[in-house]
């Protein structure tokens, strides 16, 4: 019956004190993307915030977009999120925050203090998807897009889509981001966003009711970081190039033309399945050289060159003009990253490892040695399949007429 | 313990009229007490008193083999010691019932009579007969009510303990099949027999099994649940450490294991020692089925289990501790199913399950005819409307029903009912501490049952501890064919641990002969 | 007198090493050869346990407090005995604290400590009222448990791809030195020292000729699995992110994303801490009670509350977490050696002394004589 007592009472207790970390669904304001952006010399952070109601397929009313948009500022994070509480009736929730945007001015400002928050708490991940915006973060989270319910999730969804089907970008979670901004060369990239399109913006549910809208949120160029600075930007095509020798390629479309050299059009394109490169640096004169090697595999799309497939040999003069335009790839983004002189190819981590003590040397002047670095590729194509048809299809039709 | 308190009592007097008196006097004159006096051919002078409680007894029984024949008989010639010898007359005229016994006190004779017997007393005789005419209104062997299979046999226990004896003793036709039956209870004098499989059991069990009833002293004996909490190993745990059952091939399946049974007068429901955690996890049809389906639904009765204990504690502490667990679909999902909703989780939770604790016992203890009343209202008034009315979300209700039918699957009920217990506490230190509370309150109880114990066999064997007879711990989760069953699982110093020679795989596939 | 198996002290051992080592990235001071570091501070604490079997040869029957008298003689011995209760409480009450201090920065951020740490405190004091032959089945029925979860997150880590075995390279860039650094004394004391508690339990062992080989395939067991799981962690962060984190295991989970569903496996790694932690605790409890209760008499049943008394306080000495590691990584580590290395090889020198000599070796019959 003691016991029992005490029982209780220690019950009671707990009771009393509880609840210290409980928090009810009802009491939370879920974040689907974060902005950040530098103004006025405050960080400004935008919150895309959930409205469960909108969403749910009950009560779905569609005349209320699903989510809602409002920004913080202060000296630092924490201070802006702890801001918050004097324009939302509940607490704000990041732990399913999918996506950060930083704004350009931002990411010039620097993006140490974003990182350290990230390190140091709990509730923000580590997966969470980062992304530049040209011009203000906040912008990027206002607009709405078609076909999903969350902005924020869009995204997301369709940087991992490019991911995996284009792969001219790769996601970069802040995960990675710290990974290459710890690691030897101190730089990264981090692909951005731009409003595409007229108009003020597809901000209002009124205008996803149309069959086109105004404007949407897309991927565009690749900003280059050194330490934690925005310092320049690639377009998607030397970004593909960059994708291609540091073996971030997963499918991709790859357009060549029939006779090469960078005039012809490039009428043709291969849809490449797998593709893996390999690179070794040399130490070679006082000067590093990087080889590599790239091996890939592919099936022939769209075909616009004369030429029998039916034949072993005109095929394999298709992969050697397939192999040719990789290396023109890798090429470009190899000559557009030497030119902002920032080592996102990873070169720096590879000499690292591979000559620890020639590195100690290296690693001071590094950035002097980086645009010197010669790179020379060697690239292996074969082709799986070259499609369900023989010649192409205009030949087919000349001969059909000739004969 | 001896079977019947050799009674110092009052002797019996040697006149009838005296005795009768004394019999009438002690019942009180129970209206049920029947006292018939007649004279049989053979002794005129002497009156002869038959005594028997109606209702105990299958009168047609008394009429056609006790009174019938001693009307007719005929004493001996040398009528001169007549004294004992028509008392051996009668013995003799009784023949067709199955037993007779000699007694000379009164308290014996009284013991007897409550038992179904009837008393038979000659004038001048000091000594009486006992007439086992036993019978009366029983409910007859049927279907078992609580523990129902598909396939198997559909013989339930009934409360009569002979009965139930004979039924185990139909599955188990061996002598070594040993029943030693025990009175207890000052009143109520309950039949307790125990039953093992001599050969098989370890000794020392049985031993322990007579000491613990040895120590029973209470008025009354009236369900074998009074005898559970007497002998059971720990009074203050929520876990059964016997098991309950009212089939008696469960009863023979224990007993060929090498377990001891108890059952009782006045239970349908037997007990079963010593008892593990992971037996309460077998159903009898596991062993009537094809190895692989049982195998499957053992595995869904362990998961079904968990499920019953910590599901909505598991809910609770997601959706009110640890959100970013949750994929943020269904996350947004339910924070959208609690707009509105004006409880926290934890008040929520304890809410919906106590109000199905309620639909459950109001069912259990409803006349049968206004069941489905109480289903539409369950269903439909407290599940949808409540929905409806924002009271509770969506998603608490699932999880409550879900909870709820799992508790079902538990083949014992005693079980089933600890984990509804438990569930509460778990779903209290959820509320509090998130899975904090949950693993705290998990380990707790691990703790809890590994120093459990049931009759000396540790409760969670054979994991902890390993048994020193390998390999029987697989058969815990899995149901193996029966020709691989070479080890009785029990984890004790059985006489024969073994219960067939290994080795006898059926070939993979036979062949008729051509 | 209570017994344990032989499989019962193997995965005693197996659970306490593993405790919740594989969390933190031990060893990270020689940076990407952590792994390395573990595998010498593995083999270093392999020849410890040589020694302690040695010693726990030669007397079969008896705890630490009795070789210590036997070694040392009965005063000196009991004043190390006493030493040597405080000192396994204080490492129960580390435990303790870290258990506190993890669940606060990972779970309950603003749940107070005190609570948790009682919460956890009592229930290893029940665990400890019931005996160590319950605490070893709990450990068995433990042990499924943790491989299994385990095993999940390898896999489900490299199914992620997100290990990169480069992330290892360069072998040994700054030469041997940074890792004989990290194994001593950091290392060798913290986890593989620990099997010091094990004088205690040895001879409670049924299998007394298993004693020896079942402690070294058990160590040897632990030792790779660590080693793996130092390594692992290395390849998924790298160094630089494995320093910076404060539970870089956690960090290694919360990266896992597989088919949109499986995310946020924090669970499983809060789980493991807790048994691991849980373990430790409970282990370093019982290990003081049966010193203590060999050094007053008091049997231990009677001494569960005061020591668990004392640990729930010594838990509040320290006022937060950078002290509590300070204390652990610059105090502590000054002391430990003296329990772990000094005393056992200053026992291995000395001897039995002559008046024990019989007792050490007919321990056979006093045992029986208790049974």
């Amino acid at each position: 019956m003691r016991t029992m007592r005490g029982l209780l009472c220690c019950l009671l207790l707990l009771l009393q004190t509880g609840c210290w970390n409980r928090v009810e669904l009802n009491d939370v304001a879920i974040i689907s993307a974060t902005g950040v952006d530098w103004q006025n010399g405050k960080w400004v952070l935008s919150y895309q915030v959930v409205i469960p109601k909108a969403i749910s397929s009950q009560s779905g009313e569609s005349g209320s977009a699903a989510v809602n948009v409002f920004s913080t500022t202060g000296d630092n994070f924490r201070i802006a999120i702890s801001k918050a509480s004097e324009e939302t009736s509940r607490r704000l929730y990041f732990s399913h925050n999918q996506v950060v945007i930083i704004g350009e001015s931002a990411a010039r400002k620097g993006m140490g203090p974003l990182l350290e928050s990230y390190l140091r708490n709990h509730d923000s991940r580590e997966t969470v998807s980062m992304f530049l915006s040209k011009g203000s973060a906040r912008r990027m989270l206002e607009q709405l897009v078609p076909l999903e319910q969350i902005p924020g999730a869009a995204i997301q969804r369709m940087i991992a889509n490019e991911e995996h089907g284009s792969s001219a970008f790769r996601q970069m979670t802040a995960n990675d981001v710290l990974m290459e901004l710890l690691g030897s060369a101190q730089a990264t990239s981090i692909p951005g966003l731009v409003i595409a399109g007229e108009g003020e913006g597809t901000d209002s549910v009124g205008m996803l009711g149309k069959t086109t809208t105004p404007t949407k949120v897309r991927l565009s160029e690749l900003g280059l970081i050194q330490g934690d600075k925005l310092v320049g930007w690639i377009d998607d095509e030397q970004s593909r190039g960059l994708m291609w020798l540091t073996n971030h390629i997963n499918k991709t479309t790859l357009s060549f033309s029939c006779a090469g050299g960078s005039k012809s059009r490039a009428s043709s394109s291969a849809k490449i399945l797998t593709a893996s490169t390999k690179l070794t640096p040399e130490h070679v004169d006082g000067k590093w050289l990087i080889k590599a090697k790239v091996e890939a595999t592919g099936l022939l799309m769209e075909y616009n060159c004369p030429g029998d497939l039916s034949k072993p040999a005109e095929v394999e003069k298709l992969e050697r003009r397939i192999e040719e335009e990789i290396k023109a790839v890798i090429a470009e983004g190899w000559e557009a990253v030497r030119k902002q002189g920032v080592d996102v190819t990873g070169f720096g981590t590879l000499i690292h490892k591979r000559y620890p003590k020639l590195w100690k040397q290296a690693s001071a002047d590094w950035k002097e040695l980086f645009p010197k670095t010669e790179l020379e590729v060697e690239a292996r194509m074969k082709l799986n399949s070259t499609g369900m048809s023989g010649r192409n299809f205009k030949d087919a039709q000349k001969k059909a007429g000739g004969g | 313990m001896s079977e019947i308190k050799q009674a110092a009592g009052t002797p019996l007097s040697a006149s009838v009229q005296a005795n009768v008196h004394a019999v009438n006097a002690r019942f009180g004159s129970s209206s049920d007490l029947v006292v018939r006096l007649f004279r049989s051919d053979a002794a005129p002078e002497r009156v002869i008193a038959l005594l028997y409680i109606c209702g105990l007894v299958e009168t047609d029984t008394i009429n056609e083999s006790i009174i019938a024949p001693m009307m007719a008989m005929e004493l001996p010639p040398y009528a001169e010691e007549k004294g004992d010898l028509l008392l051996e007359s009668m013995r003799a005229c009784v023949v067709p019932v199955s037993s007779v016994k000699d007694v000379t006190t009164l308290e014996e004779a009284l013991q007897y009579m409550t038992d179904g017997r009837c008393l038979l007393m000659a004038d001048g005789s000091a000594m009486a007969l006992l007439a086992d005419v036993s019978g009366g209104n029983q409910r007859s062997v049927g279907i078992p009510q609580t523990q129902t299979v598909i396939r198997g046999p559909q013989r339930g226990f009934v409360e009569d303990v002979q009965t139930n004896v004979s039924l185990v003793r139909r599955i188990i036709r061996s002598s070594d099949l040993h029943v030693q039956t025990h009175k207890i209870g000052e009143q109520t004098h309950s039949n307790v027999a125990v039953l093992y499989l001599n050969g098989v059991v370890d000794p020392s069990i049985v031993k322990e099994v007579y000491r613990r009833l040895a120590d029973i002293d209470i008025d009354g004996v009236l369900e074998s649940g009074y005898i559970e909490e007497f002998i059971q190993d720990e009074s203050f745990t929520m876990f059964p450490t016997m098991m309950n059952t009212e089939r008696p091939d469960t009863v023979a399946a224990s007993l060929l294991e090498g377990r001891v049974a108890i059952l009782v007068d006045g239970s349908p429901i037997a007990l079963i020692a010593p008892t593990t955690f992971f037996s309460f996890f077998d159903s009898p049809e596991d062993y009537y089925q094809r190895f692989d389906i049982a195998t499957f639904i053992r595995m869904i009765r362990y998961v079904a289990y968990v499920i019953s204990m910590v599901f909505p504690a598991f809910y609770i502490a997601i959706t009110t501790f640890h959100q970013e667990m949750l994929p943020t679909t269904l996350l947004i999902s339910l924070a959208a199913q609690r707009e509105g909703v004006p409880f926290p989780g934890l008040v929520e939770a304890l809410l919906m399950e106590t109000t199905f604790e309620v639909l459950r016992e109001a069912g259990l203890r409803m006349p049968r005819a206004i069941g489905p009343a109480i289903s539409i209202v369950g269903a439909l008034v407290l599940g949808q409307s409540a929905v409806q009315a924002g009271i509770v979300s969506a998603g608490m209700v699932i999880v409550v029903s879900f909870t709820a039918i799992s508790n079902f699957v538990m083949p014992e009920f005693n079980m089933a009912g600890t984990s509804r217990t438990i569930r509460f506490g778990i779903m209290i230190m959820a509320g509090l501490f998130g899975f904090l509370g949950i693993f705290l309150s998990v380990l707790f109880i691990m703790v809890h049952l590994a120093s459990l114990r049931s009759f000396g066999v540790p409760y969670m064997s054979p994991f902890a501890p390993k048994p020193k007879k390998a390999g029987i711990w697989r058969g815990v989760f899995i149901r193996k064919p029966w020709w691989s069953i070479v080890l009785r699982p029990m984890d004790t110093n059985l006489r024969n641990p073994k219960r067939q020679g290994s080795g006898r795989r059926p070939p993979a596939q036979r062949h008729s002969r051509q | 007198m209570q017994q344990i198996g032989k499989s019962q002290l193997a995965l005693l051992i197996i659970l306490f090493l593993v405790g919740s080592t594989p969390l933190f990235e031990l060893g990270i001071k020689a940076k990407q050869d952590a792994w390395l570091a573990m595998s010498v501070a593995a083999v270093a604490g392999m020849l410890l346990l040589a020694v302690y079997v040695k010693l726990q040869k030669r007397a079969p029957h008896v705890g630490i407090a009795d070789l210590y008298k036997f070694h040392f003689g009965r005063y000196i011995g009991g004043a190390f005995t006493v030493l040597t209760s405080i000192w396994l409480a204080y490492e129960s009450m580390r435990n303790v604290r870290d258990f506190g201090e993890l669940t606060t920065m990972a779970l309950l951020g603003f749940t107070p400590k005190w609570i948790i740490m009682l919460l956890i405190l009592l229930v290893s004091a029940y665990t400890a009222s019931k005996g160590i032959e319950v605490f070893v089945r709990v450990v068995q029925l433990l042990f499924p448990i943790v491989v299994i979860s385990y095993a999940a997150l390898i896999m489900l880590v490299f199914f992620s791809g997100l290990v990169k075995a480069s992330r290892l390279l360069p072998v040994m860039e700054n030469g041997p030195m940074p890792i004989v650094r990290a194994v001593f004394p950091d290392l060798i004391s913290f986890p593989f020292g620990q099997t010091i508690v094990l004088l205690v339990f040895l001879s409670l062992v049924k299998e007394k000729d298993a004693v020896g080989r079942v402690s070294y395939k058990s160590l040897a067991i632990v030792s790779l699995f660590l080693v793996a799981m130092n390594a692992l962690v290395m390849c998924v962060l790298g160094p630089e992110l494995s320093e910076l984190t404060s539970l870089p295991l956690l960090q290694v989970v919360q990266l896992v994303r597989l088919a949109n569903f499986l995310e946020r496996l924090d669970i499983i790694v809060t789980l493991l801490l807790y048994i691991g932690l849980f373990v430790k605790i409970t282990t370093l409890y019982i290990a003081s009670l049966f010193t203590a209760s060999a050094v007053t008499g008091i049997s231990h049943r009677n001494l569960v509350f005061p020591i668990g008394v004392l640990i729930y306080a010594m838990s509040f000495l320290e006022p937060n977490n950078t002290y509590h590691i300070w204390i652990g990584l610059d105090i502590t580590l000054k002391v430990v050696p003296l329990f772990i290395v000094v005393l056992p090889l200053a026992m291995l020198a000395v001897g039995i002394r002559k008046k024990y000599r019989a007792e050490a070796a007919g321990g056979n019959g006093r045992q029986q004589a208790e049974n």
